[in-house]
């Protein structure tokens, strides 16, 4: 017995890969307190004020059931927590009980006294959205005219008290010719930034949001940029068919507003409830719908089982069920963003279409793909079993009516949009800010 | 009455069991470390405590002898200092702890 056997450094999650069975046990978890927010962002996901929030001392409880499972790492997200009275209340519970907390918030609420109070409380993260370096483009996003002074002092206050802090940006059509600028602004405030390239369907299934995604070309590009994806032009490794392809219900506890559990924050499948009176910990573990998606792996997914792009293939069971109706097969936007990758680590990628179709038929943009040779690539059969039919019969939230794809948008700075907002009814067209001239130049 | 050191957790730390062991985290220098059951277990009882205390619990629940365990303890403890995971403090009682 030493001191050097009590204590082992490695990075968090490998070491924590290497010690626990994510299967049996959450080392995370995420809760959302706020059902509203205070911004109206044109991509968001979310649709506010449907569910309801919980009170001071039902989350008070899930905090504590939480830490008895012996999960650590505790983001508190919403909507928009610091709407709620409560927040600080939540944040200091939860750090009493030790986890190490992450807060999510577009910091509208944030300021030197509130960054004080996170900073003593020893907040291990503060993650927010800064969506451009150019207010006039974030206060777009947001429809809040001075929303990006607002986060932005927010951020000097946090890290001025000592908070690190994380500004996030899902780049879109509109602002992915800024990115390098992003990266200037946000790390000259001294902050870390996180950027995502997937855009995803609104709750409900609504896919305007996905109007927005960048093109294949730029998420290439992105890919190449060791600032955007450190690793982005290594071959990955193809995980095996008996691993699972995300991490539904898998060391994680989501939990939404009105303590509902969920797989995650996008999947719209109920895997119980963390105010059941039986106990989170037995709604988690013992919940008939969790307990399916757990026993799910990359072998129950026709078509993407059969796929030479497996090793690069990111899909997600709602985007899935959203965008094709069929959780457990391919979908389109899965297989641009695999062959992006894939273009991103080879170099050049050509598609073949099936036997018997033509280029351009549509089915060559969706997998499985056989690898002929290194970039060149071939649409094969996606073969269903008897099994595919028994697990949709078992699961019957894995099928669902998607609905219509929007109509094809050109996002681009200076042009004029007609875009749903969430929850909002059809407005008239907007203009998108355009670039700064100089900055088109330095291009 | 003499006065000595006792130690206690840092505050600004995260902490959990999990499946006997710990894992550790220092929030200011964003550091997570791994503990065996025994440095989970000294990590639990660093309240307050001087390192006596601490052996003493430590020598019962674990089978070692007196001296090995106060030995090893303090070797841990003055690591978990440098680490700013624990911290001392000036004592007026020498008691085993609370």
């Amino acid at each position: 017995m030493t001191a050097e056997s009590f204590l082992a450094k490695a990075s968090a999650w490998r070491l924590l890969a290497q010690k626990v069975d994510f299967a049996t046990q959450p080392v995370s978890a995420m809760i959302e307190i706020a059902d509203r927010c205070n911004e109206n962002c044109v991509h968001c996901y979310q649709i506010q004020g449907q569910k309801g929030e919980m009170s001071t001392e039902e989350i008070f409880g899930i905090l504590e059931e939480l830490a008895s499972m012996g999960v650590l790492f505790l983001t508190i997200s919403g909507g928009e927590p610091t709407l709620r009275h409560d927040f600080l209340e939540i944040v200091e519970k939860a750090r009493e009980l030790q986890f190490a907390v992450k807060v999510y918030s577009n910091g509208l609420r944030v300021n030197q006294a509130m960054a004080e109070s996170l900073a003593g409380l020893a907040v291990q993260e503060f993650q927010t959205s800064l969506y451009s370096h150019r207010a006039e483009v974030h206060d777009w996003v947001t429809r809040v005219p001075g929303s990006f002074d607002k986060t932005v002092d927010a951020v000097r206050y946090l890290i001025a008290n000592g908070v690190k802090v994380v500004m996030k940006s899902p780049l879109m059509s509109f602002n992915v010719q800024e990115y390098e600028d992003y990266i200037a602004f946000v790390t000259g405030l001294g902050a870390d930034y996180q950027f995502d390239s997937e855009i995803n369907p609104r709750e409900g299934g609504e896919r305007d949001p996905t109007s927005l995604r960048i093109s294949a070309g730029e998420r290439t590009a992105l890919r190449k940029d060791p600032r955007v994806i450190p690793d982005g032009t290594q071959k990955p490794a193809a995980p095996p068919l008996a691993a699972p392809p995300c991490g539904a219900c898998k060391g994680n506890v989501h939990i939404e507003a009105n303590g509902e559990l969920r797989p995650c924050t996008l999947l719209e499948v109920k895997v119980g409830d963390a105010l059941d009176p039986a106990g989170l910990a037995k709604a988690f573990h013992e919940d008939p719908t969790a307990q399916g998606i757990r026993s799910l792996s990359w072998g129950d997914h026709h078509g993407c089982r059969d796929c030479d792009l497996r090793a690069y293939c990111q899909r997600c069971f709602a985007n899935a069920r959203k965008e094709s109706g069929d959780a457990l097969g391919p979908y389109a936007s899965a297989c641009a963003r695999a062959r992006s990758k894939y273009e991103a680590v080879h170099g050049s990628v050509e598609v073949q279409a099936r036997a018997g179709e033509g280029e351009q038929e549509p089915s060559a943009t969706m997998g499985p793909y056989r690898e002929l040779s290194i970039g060149r690539l071939q649409a094969i059969s996606d073969t269903l079993s008897e099994r595919d039919e028994e697990l949709r019969q078992r699961f019957a939230w894995v099928q669902s009516t998607p609905k219509a794809a929007p109509p094809e948008v050109s996002a681009r700075p200076g042009q004029l949009v007609q875009l749903r907002r969430p929850g909002r009814k059809q407005r008239g067209p907007e203009l998108i800010p355009a670039q700064r001239k100089e900055e088109q130049s330095r291009r | 009455m003499s006065e000595m050191l006792q130690y206690s957790q840092n505050p600004r730390t995260a902490f959990r069991r999990m499946d006997g062991k710990g894992v550790l985290i220092v929030i200011d220098r964003q550091e997570l470390h791994a503990l065996n059951p025994v440095g989970a277990r000294v990590w639990e009882l660093a309240r307050d405590r001087s390192l006596e205390a601490i052996a003493i619990q430590i020598q019962a629940e674990f089978e070692v002898g007196a001296e090995r365990a106060l030995s090893d303890v303090t070797s841990f403890i003055e690591r978990m200092v440098d680490l700013g995971a624990i911290q001392p403090s000036r004592s007026g009682t020498a008691g085993v702890g609370s």
